[in-house]
């Protein structure tokens, strides 16, 4: 029965996979190349779809034969408004509207130490995204909405005003956080303890600002990640990235004061990309002040991912999750290693297989459960 | 987990990585035979010059318009490449900003991938299979099977109109290109002459690595820093065959500080050029694959 309550609770904790900056860095674009979320994320933007469409797949499932000889059809002007005969998938529906969405299953496999082995099938993620541009190029309304499963729910829904002095925006609403690496795991250790991960958007507002290879959001927010507000403090979050062609740097930093705790959060990321080969990195430190008793707890979570993209929409990855949950503490450290392939296999679809091995401490053996998934996503 | 499991994904992501090396290997070798080369691009011309013959045959019979295909032309260009090139065709999209080389700007008509001489607007056959192949080393992707032959040929009507030249000037005829002579050794050193004489390596490197003293200088007609293009990686981006090359040094590279070499060069000297600067090729192994950029075409 422990063994089983572990299981399901490290089965929860095993995440959904939302954002690859690992795209990002190969090809030297900021998050806002291919994410109508400036700060990464969510729905892509057309240069994305289109990204998605050609560079990323193996190959093109359902494409028309090129030296076919098949009936040569003009469409009259109303008539190719609407009717599209090439696979490629137009995510406008309108001039200014235009919609989005991931779906994701996985199977599951998972071992823990002292339990029985256990395996499942399960829906992850269930999304659809919603963009209006209610002044083209100025101001854009964006919703992203979680389908299932469980309760339906907006992730985000924000105004984001765009095209003000040197590239600025400002977004208004419920967003995520801008803090570190938006990587695809949110139980990696860098975005499960800072907390700010895809589970937790808050309420606010965020200014931020794109200059040649610099880059910066500074977010307000409640703090409460996404819940009733509780006092008169705000969580304060900086990001900055230097974003070069084959290579980035960046710094984040947030402060979060609540009626019992203060919490500041700093890191360090950073990416570098040798041809084929991606390195990003990232190192966050987290200390928390009880105001009451006056005691403080640090802790340290570093992240460091490889990607080596094998051939046309095939990446290898390996990642290296460390967690010093209390820095006070000697030997307690939690280390996770995962390896796995992504396999684009064309538009829209992409296969994930990963291996999930977990270490730490003998007297938690639920944090030592190995996983084996493998996953299906659809996307548009 | 056990360690054969570990073992297992290791080794099968060292298979993975040489196969798909090997694959590359392949491929550079059978690429080096001239003759069947130059026949693939013969019959790539032939049949985009067919089809767009073909397509402009079917809107004039059609009860479509002109205007309609165009419309059509309009719908594909939104949704595949306003994106890169602005709703304007001005080379100013949302997505263009990092891109290097950024994407064209239709407003000119000037075009870096002609059949047609220096200075004249391109033949819809050359637009046309520029969009259906893409341009390798590039963000310019392959629309070939993403697209409809008609949605690609509606595109390029479509493009056309952002620049007024089309409408007011001829285009030339393109420029015939003969047979490529043999590889001789001979020949290889007039490529090398000819390569240092016209001070190629200025810009492109003594070895052809892009390196040359005058590269970091180098800019496009916006201004825009660009860099000198590396023969070693034997991917050209106007295409890779000796004529797609021998092409590119006649009519040069429009809107960029590569000249055409149709005046200062004989034909024979842009035959020994090209049979130069391909052997410049370099082959670099596993390590040369993973540490080296892809560069197939999107």
């Amino acid at each position: 029965m422990k063994g089983l309550l572990a299981a399901i609770v490290m089965f929860a904790l095993a995440g959904a996979a939302h954002a690859e900056p690992y795209l990002a860095l190969r090809e030297g674009y900021k998050c806002s190349q291919c994410h109508v979320n400036k700060t990464g994320g969510g729905m892509r933007t057309s240069f994305g779809s289109i990204y998605a469409q050609t560079r990323l797949p193996s190959t093109v499932l359902g494409a028309k034969d090129d030296a076919g000889d098949s009936p040569t059809i003009f469409r009259t002007a109303e008539a190719a408004r609407y009717l599209r005969s090439g696979p490629f998938f137009d995510t406008w529906l309108a001039d200014r509207v235009a919609i989005g969405g991931d779906f994701r299953t996985r199977y599951t496999q998972t071992r823990t130490p002292q339990a029985k082995d256990s395996s499942s099938f399960d829906v992850q993620e269930g999304r659809a995204y919603l963009q209006f541009d209610l002044v083209p190029d100025a101001m854009t309304f964006y919703v992203d909405e979680t389908l299932g499963p469980g309760s339906a729910g907006s992730r985000e829904i924000f105004a984001l005003f765009t095209g003000l002095p040197y590239d600025g925006w400002i977004k208004a609403g419920k967003f995520l956080t801008p803090y570190g690496i938006r990587i695809y795991d949110d139980t990696s250790f860098i975005r499960e303890t800072t907390g700010f991960n895809y589970n937790t958007p808050d309420n606010g507002i965020e200014f931020g600002f794109e200059r040649g290879v610099f880059s910066a959001a500074l977010a307000i927010q409640n703090g409460t990640a996404g819940g009733p507000e509780d006092n008169q403090s705000k969580l304060v979050s900086l990001v900055m990235t230097h974003t070069f062609s084959d290579f980035r740097l960046g710094d984040a930093v947030a402060y979060n004061p609540s009626s019992t705790n203060r919490r500041f959060v700093f890191g360090e990321f950073a990416g570098v990309q040798l041809g084929r080969l991606g390195v990003i990195a990232e190192a966050d430190l987290i200390r928390d002040e009880n105001k009451d008793t006056g005691d403080v707890k640090r802790q340290l979570a570093t992240f460091l991912e490889t990607d080596l993209e094998v051939c046309r929409g095939v990446n290898l990855r390996t990642v290296i999750d460390f967690l010093d949950p209390d820095k006070a503490i000697g030997e307690n450290a939690r280390t996770r290693f995962s390896v796995g392939a992504q396999w684009f296999v064309t538009p829209s679809v992409e296969l994930n297989l990963f291996l999930k091995l977990n270490d730490s401490v003998p007297q938690h053996p639920e944090e030592k459960t190995d996983f084996l998934i493998g996953e299906l996503h659809l996307f548009f | 987990m056990g360690n054969r499991i570990r073992v297992s994904v290791l080794l099968a992501s060292l298979l993975a990585l040489r196969g798909a090396a090997f694959a590359q290997t392949q491929e550079g070798e059978t690429k080096t035979d001239v003759q069947a080369e130059l026949q693939r691009l013969r019959e790539e011309l032939q049949k985009y010059s067919a089809e767009v013959k073909q397509l402009q045959e079917t809107v004039a019979k059609s009860t479509a318009k002109s205007d309609d295909v165009t419309t059509q032309g309009r719908v594909i260009y939104r949704s595949t490449c306003e994106a890169c090139h602005g709703r304007l065709g001005d080379g100013k999209g949302p997505g263009s900003r990092p891109l290097n080389p950024q994407p064209r700007d239709f407003t000119t008509g000037n075009y870096k991938w002609r059949s047609t001489p220096t200075g004249s607007l391109p033949l819809d056959s050359d637009l046309f299979r520029t969009v259906s192949e893409g341009v390798p080393g590039t963000a310019m992707p392959s629309w070939k099977k993403l697209l409809t032959r008609e949605e690609r040929y509606a595109v390029v009507q479509y493009v056309k109109l952002f620049s007024p030249r089309f409408k007011d000037e001829p285009i030339d005829e393109p420029i015939a290109i003969a047979d490529p002579p043999p590889r001789t050794p001979e020949r290889l050193a007039l490529g090398r002459t000819a390569y240092e004489k016209n001070k190629c390596g200025d810009c492109h490197g003594t070895l052809g690595k892009g390196d040359g003293p005058s590269a970091p200088t180098l800019k496009d007609d916006k201004g825009v820093k660009i860099e000198a293009f590396d023969f070693t990686s034997g991917v050209f981006r106007g295409g890779s065959s000796d004529a797609d090359v021998y092409r590119t040094f006649t009519t040069g590279v429009a809107g960029t500080p590569m000249p055409q070499y149709e005046d200062p060069l004989t034909e024979e000297q842009r035959w020994a050029l090209v049979q130069y600067v391909k052997s410049l090729l370099e082959d670099r192994g596993w390590f040369g694959y993973v540490f080296r950029k892809p560069t197939d075409p999107w």
